[in-house]
């Protein structure tokens, strides 16, 4: 099983512009295990979608350098040659998006798109690979799936999109499943099917999904482990029970805070104040010290992301006194 | 131009479920836009003549003096008005040429006497194979040029094609046409200067006459297509489904043609319909430079004489022209895009 972890190890990500540079990913650490499901959250700009988009070499090389290492199973992602990366995407890696109506091809039908990446990586003639393409449409659960070969995307709903594109990415099993705000998109009984689409996927055929998402509360429902990202930052890292009912770092906690819940008619909703530094603009020591309400003077030192048992690990240097005193008050949401 | 009301679908509004079986009013549907499509045809060409009527009448001199002389008395200016039929109403006078085009009779020139049909069969052919080579070499080395230019996008190739498209759209047809016959007719006699093969001469005598007056006609298009299509495949680059593609294995050929082309070829096509009717306007101008007898030249000779039959021959001909290249245009653009073929 070990195999296919994903490993991901100092990994930065730099945008240059004229302006000048800046870090979108700083230093990120975090697994992926095999069979897994991995939410990474984060607000906008926190460096999420940049980490996606580095690990599957989709990033412009002309304007973003990538740095560290990231390792899947034997496969060194970023070290890759192009005409490599184009064989590992597709087959033994796949990534979907946010939108599937920009991210579906609008000229091109569901089939065509689904068989291109069949055709692509396994030779198949295209009677072969239209077969088999139904059958990918089948397994995503997109009903009529003959049918429905023949469609244009604009001829779909949200959902079924959502899910042509997931068979697109999936056609050929890859091992590893970025999938980038999945169900943002959609409306919510549509995201629920959506993420327990992915859910089955990775337990009947071992895929690990790395969901990269804002939303909690799809964490909660789907995911085994957590990866939080600040700005750029990798803060807090755990299995999704312990990290969502008890976050050790004040970002998750505020995070968790942060949802509307549906028991909380009426209730103030508890916003964290300010925004997610710029990269020009970051402050000394725990980026997340201006809009932190347990900071405190050793703040200003730079942070380290710290083991906290055998499987959490926490950029605070308060995780420790905040579990005691409960920085979580607000937590304790699933 | 899609100016026909016709978006409105007749199809009545069923249950939204995705891709259910075609609605059985699709092809009442499509019936109906295409029995709009020609009738907007049909009023598009009675416009065009009328308006051409309308305005050469409205410019001093009549081809009774032109045919007369200068000193011919009233009496006799009156008898030939009367020959002619030109001292009826203007609406009558379009009636009876109007009838006479449906019942396939042009008239003959006031002038020369010839049958206008004659005429038109002589000088169409001509006309027609310079705007299609230059229609021709439009697309293939505009098409080639545009590639080049978002692929080689800040690199010297691509800004060479860029600066090359400004310049190519800058630049008049007949002050290009001029200096190509300075260049390659008269520096170095090459290419004959003017002139155009005769049918039956054979494709070489064809391409040396042709070579001159396609370039002058159709660099300006050349430059059209490929500035179009640069913008559009470096705006279709940053899609989201070009991402998508590569992240499935999609790449180089495949990515190029399959995805991005296709998309950048929307906008492109629009500019290919605008260009044609813009070929034929520009035949008129190349064609008296290159002194070719096609149909430019006919219309400049028949406006001098106020030839009425045959100007109203020539604008009924280029109408259809652009209205059938639109239309071909427009089929063009359903076939590409799937959303269009349902509104």
């Amino acid at each position: 099983m070990g195999g296919d972890d994903l490993v991901v190890d100092h990994l930065s990500v730099v945008f240059r512009s004229r302006t000048g540079t800046h870090a979108a990913v700083r230093d990120a650490s975090f697994e992926v295990g095999a069979g897994r499901m991995v939410g990474l959250v984060g607000e906008s700009g926190s460096g999420k979608t940049a980490t996606g988009l580095a690990l599957l070499g989709l990033h412009d090389p002309a304007t973003t350098t990538v740095g560290g290492r990231a390792r899947f199973g034997d496969v060194d992602l970023l070290g890759l040659s192009p005409a490599a990366a184009d064989r590992l995407r597709g087959s033994a890696v796949g990534m979907i998006f946010q939108d599937p109506m920009t991210a579906l091809n609008p000229l091109l039908t569901i089939g065509t798109q689904v068989s291109e990446t069949i055709r692509a990586h396994e030779g198949l003639d295209r009677r072969a690979a239209r077969d088999k393409a139904i059958e990918v449409l089948a397994r995503v659960g997109m009903p009529d799936p003959a049918g429905r070969y023949r469609r244009y995307p604009h001829e779909l709903s949200g959902g079924l999109r959502q899910r042509a594109m997931i068979a697109a990415a999936i056609a050929c099993r890859p091992r590893l499943l970025v999938a980038d705000e999945p169900t943002t998109a959609l409306d919510l009984t549509i995201q629920a099917q959506i993420l327990r689409l992915l859910r089955t996927l990775c337990d009947e055929e071992g895929m690990s999904v790395l969901l990269i998402t804002h939303d909690l509360g799809a964490v909660g429902a789907v995911c085994d482990d957590v990866v939080t990202m600040y700005a750029g930052e990798v803060v807090e890292i755990g299995p999704t029970t312990r990290v969502l009912d008890q976050p050790r770092h004040p970002y998750t906690a505020r995070l968790m805070a942060a949802r509307p819940r549906v028991d909380g008619w009426g209730e103030h909703l508890d916003v964290i104040p300010g925004r997610v530094p710029s990269p020009s603009a970051s402050p000394e020591g725990c980026l997340f010290r201006p809009r932190c309400r347990e900071a405190r003077d050793e703040c200003v030192e730079p942070q380290k992301l710290v083991a906290l048992g055998t499987s959490r690990s926490v950029r605070c240097v308060r995780a420790a006194d905040l579990h005691d005193s409960g920085v979580a008050a607000g937590a304790g949401i699933r | 131009m899609s100016t026909a009301p016709v978006s409105v679908s007749p199809v009545p509004l069923r249950p939204q479920r995705d891709g259910a079986a075609r609605p059985p009013g699709r092809r009442a549907a499509a019936a109906r836009t295409v029995a709009l499509r020609a009738g907007a045809f049909l009023a598009t060409l009675v416009m065009a003549t009328f308006v051409a009527f309308w305005l050469i009448k409205l410019v001093p001199g009549d081809p009774a003096t032109a045919i007369a002389g200068e000193n011919a008395t009233p009496e006799r200016l009156a008898e030939i008005r009367a020959q002619l039929g030109l001292d009826k109403p203007l609406l009558a006078q379009y009636g009876d040429w109007a009838a006479g085009v449906l019942h396939g009779d042009f008239g003959t020139s006031l002038y020369s006497g010839q049958s206008v049909a004659g005429l038109l069969a002589q000088r169409l052919p001509v006309t027609l194979s310079l705007v299609f080579c230059s229609l021709l070499l439009a697309v293939v080395v505009g098409v080639a040029a545009g590639i080049v230019g978002a692929v080689r996008n800040k690199r010297p190739e691509g800004r060479v094609v860029t600066g090359a498209a400004t310049l190519g759209i800058a630049i008049p047809n007949f002050w290009l046409g001029l200096v190509l016959v300075t260049v390659f007719a008269i520096w170095n006699p090459w290419l004959p200067a003017t002139g155009f093969s005769r049918a039956g001469d054979g494709a070489g005598e064809f391409l040396r006459f042709a070579v001159l007056p396609t370039l002058a006609l159709g660099a300006a298009g050349v430059a059209e297509v490929a500035r179009q299509l640069r913008g559009a495949l470096l705006e279709v680059f940053t899609a989201d489904y070009i991402r998508m593609a590569r992240a499935k294995g999609i790449s180089g050929t495949a990515l190029l043609v399959r995805h991005a082309l296709r998309n950048a070829g929307v906008p492109v096509v629009t500019v290919l319909g605008l260009l044609i009717n813009r070929l034929v306007g520009g035949t008129v101008v190349v064609e008296v430079v290159f002194a070719i007898p096609g149909m430019g030249t006919l219309v400049v000779d028949a406006v001098k004489q106020r030839d009425y039959p045959v100007i109203q021959a020539v604008v009924l001909v280029m109408a259809v022209i652009v209205l059938v290249a639109n239309a071909i245009v427009e089929i063009l653009y359903r076939r590409i895009d799937p959303r269009i073929r349902l509104s």
